[in-house]
């Protein structure tokens, strides 16, 4: 059985194979780039309330932005691409095909076929990513002193081998309910993207009731950059969160008008109401945490997603 | 006795509709048998359940006294349309043969193949349908079964490859003496290979048999009409042709026709399936052959 999952997805082995070069010889160069570059330009040895670092700061990022962005893009398509065109086609091009009542009928069971694949291919993945996920840890360390530690959770620790699974359960599960192929696929693409965003922005912040933090205009203090700010925002004297609109209806200074005595003026303005800043944070030492929680919710949907998928494929299917 | 293939009162239903229904037969060791029926009359659905492709939704089925899923190693199946792995090689499906089977001959499937002129290294997608079909029933008789199940195995093929494949599947019954059963809608392709029969039509089992005593209890016979009455007395008329003298009857007789007056010919394997498939459909056969004899008084 080894030898013949080998033998049917060896094509795949070699694009994946391909692709994963690529991506780490794309990590590696701005790596090492990233790495040399925060320690000669003096970022490595900075403190906060020197005057020169905002700027080495800007230059760093902006010299960056471009590369972190395009690999953050490819690590998070890469999980998609393993369900895709190994997950989706690897129960729904048998039956396509009808090559299921061949291989079904030779002497091993169902369930050891398609345990055995999914055993092979799970761990294969894995293996991947947490090869490809202690390279970004490596990678993102300068990015991540920098911004925030928060800005590549998405590529590193421990959620991207779990992505990885998810997509993978989501693949097989769509191409045994939906029997082909492209549909299969269509069905793997929605499901990641509307799983990965809902989990993103609508669960993630809460993973942990978040902490929050109420600072006067003048002396902004917590969240430090290391913790995750979910959002600031304007309060007025009862706790109440005010709208951009409603503070600007209030204060009017700031309109039109961006000079310094107009932002004092504004300032006053604040100060005389009452207002103050709350944000809303998760602090720095809960990512791991966070990470922890995301990768359980991704394997236990892709549990919840295989087990009945599986037990249709071994029983029900002709 | 155990059986190849028992079934009893066995059934397959998908949502109301049954594909199979109380379907009971035995099928010997050693025969090689045919089962024939129209499109839809659900040979493949029985032949599925036979393999364990499908699990039966009433009665039971029994390979060699065992659970179809249990005895998967004794049984060499080819699927209709003889589904292959179509970027495989050759040599690839053969190797997948002996990856998953414990019986597997790999020294048989070569020969088979070099027989046939067939590359081991070509894939399988730019083989010949005819080829395809060689390579699919090497397969099978490389595991080594007690017991052949092909669904349709020569269907669209042309008239050489039909020959060829027969060739090579009798090759296998003389040397192994295995037991065979093989679905077809075309009664030509049982004459030369069967010498056992069973008749699936409207999802029930109209007739399950030796072939030779079906040849030899079923006659043609020609004669008056007015004698027809007298004669459905003692034979059952499946089939009658009658011009307002004559009649063209076909008959399962029970012992000699004895009447003088009727011309008794042979009737060939076809007739016979073909006057057993246009009998009405509905209920039981044994309730339409108590039927047909009224009718005939």
């Amino acid at each position: 059985m080894i030898w013949v999952t080998w033998r049917q997805h060896r094509l795949e082995a070699l694009i994946a194979g391909i692709l994963l070069t690529i991506v780490v010889v794309f990590l590696l160069v701005t790596g090492a780039s990233m790495i040399s570059m925060y320690q000669s330009s003096g970022l490595a040895s900075c403190s906060p309330d020197q005057a020169v670092c905002g700027h080495l700061e800007g230059t760093f990022i902006n010299h960056f932005n471009v590369s972190v962005n395009f690999i953050t893009v490819m690590l998070s398509t890469l999980p998609l691409l393993v369900g895709m065109f190994i997950g989706a086609p690897l129960v729904a091009r048998e039956l396509e095909q009808r090559t299921h009542r061949l291989v079904w009928t030779q002497s091993i069971s169902r369930a050891r076929w398609l345990g055995t694949k999914l055993l092979l291919l799970s761990g294969v993945t894995l293996v991947a990513f947490v090869g490809l996920t202690f390279l970004t840890m490596w990678w993102s360390s300068p990015w991540n002193a920098v911004i925030t530690p928060w800005a590549t959770y998405d590529v590193r620790g421990i959620v991207l081998p779990a992505y990885a699974l998810f997509a993978l359960a989501l693949g097989i599960a769509a191409g045994i309910l939906a029997r082909r192929s492209v549909a299969a696929i269509g069905i793997t693409i929605v499901l990641f993207l509307l799983v990965r965003v809902a989990i993103t922005f609508w669960l993630r912040p809460y993973f942990l009731p978040p902490l929050t933090f109420i600072s006067s205009f003048e002396q902004p203090g917590a969240p430090h950059r290391s913790d995750w700010t979910i959002k600031v925002e304007t309060i007025d004297r009862n706790g109440q969160p005010l709208s951009d609109s409603q503070v600007s209806q209030i204060c009017p200074q700031l309109i039109g008008n961006g000079s310094a005595a107009a932002f004092t003026a504004f300032q006053t303005c604040e100060k005389n109401h009452g207002f103050q800043s709350r944000s809303t944070y998760q602090p720095a030492d809960r990512f791991w945490i966070f990470q922890a929680i995301e990768s359980i919710i991704f394997l236990l949907l892709s549990l919840a997603l295989l087990v009945p998928t599986t037990w249709l494929a071994t029983r029900k299917i002709t | 006795m155990i059986q190849a293939l028992e079934t009893t009162q066995l059934g397959k239903r998908y949502g109301k509709d049954w594909a199979l229904r109380d379907c009971s037969l035995q099928l010997p060791i050693g025969r090689v048998a045919g089962l024939v029926g129209p499109n839809g009359a659900g040979k493949t659905t029985l032949l599925h359940l036979a393999v364990g492709l499908l699990e039966p939704s009433a009665g039971r089925v029994l390979v060699f006294g065992e659970a179809p899923h249990s005895v998967l190693p004794r049984v060499g199946f080819v699927a209709q349309d003889r589904p292959l792995y179509r970027a495989f090689r050759v040599m690839d499906m053969l190797m997948l043969g002996q990856k998953l089977n414990p019986t597997w001959d790999m020294e048989l499937a070569k020969e088979r193949l070099a027989h046939l002129n067939i590359p081991l290294n070509r894939p399988t997608g730019k083989l010949s349908g005819g080829q395809q079909a060689q390579v699919a029933l090497v397969m099978a008789l490389a595991k080594r079964p007690e017991l052949l199940i092909l669904d349709e195995p020569i269907a669209n093929l042309d008239p050489l490859a039909r020959y060829e494949f027969q060739q090579t599947l009798m090759d296998a019954v003389a040397q192994d003496g295995l037991t065979v059963l093989f679905s077809s809608h075309l009664i030509a392709d049982l004459d030369r290979v069967c010498d056992y029969l069973i008749i699936l039509s409207a999802s029930q089992v109209q007739l399950a048999g030796d072939i030779e005593p079906l040849l030899s209890t079923h006659k043609r016979l020609i004669g008056p009409r007015d004698r027809e009455a007298s004669l459905a007395r003692t034979h059952t008329i499946l089939q009658a042709r009658s011009s307002e003298r004559q009649s063209n009857l076909l008959v399962r007789t029970h012992g000699a026709v004895l009447d003088p007056s009727w011309e008794v010919q042979e009737a060939s394997l076809e007739d016979i399936i073909l006057a057993y498939l246009a009998l009405p459909a509905g209920d039981s056969f044994s309730a339409r052959y108590q039927q047909i004899q009224e009718v005939a008084r």
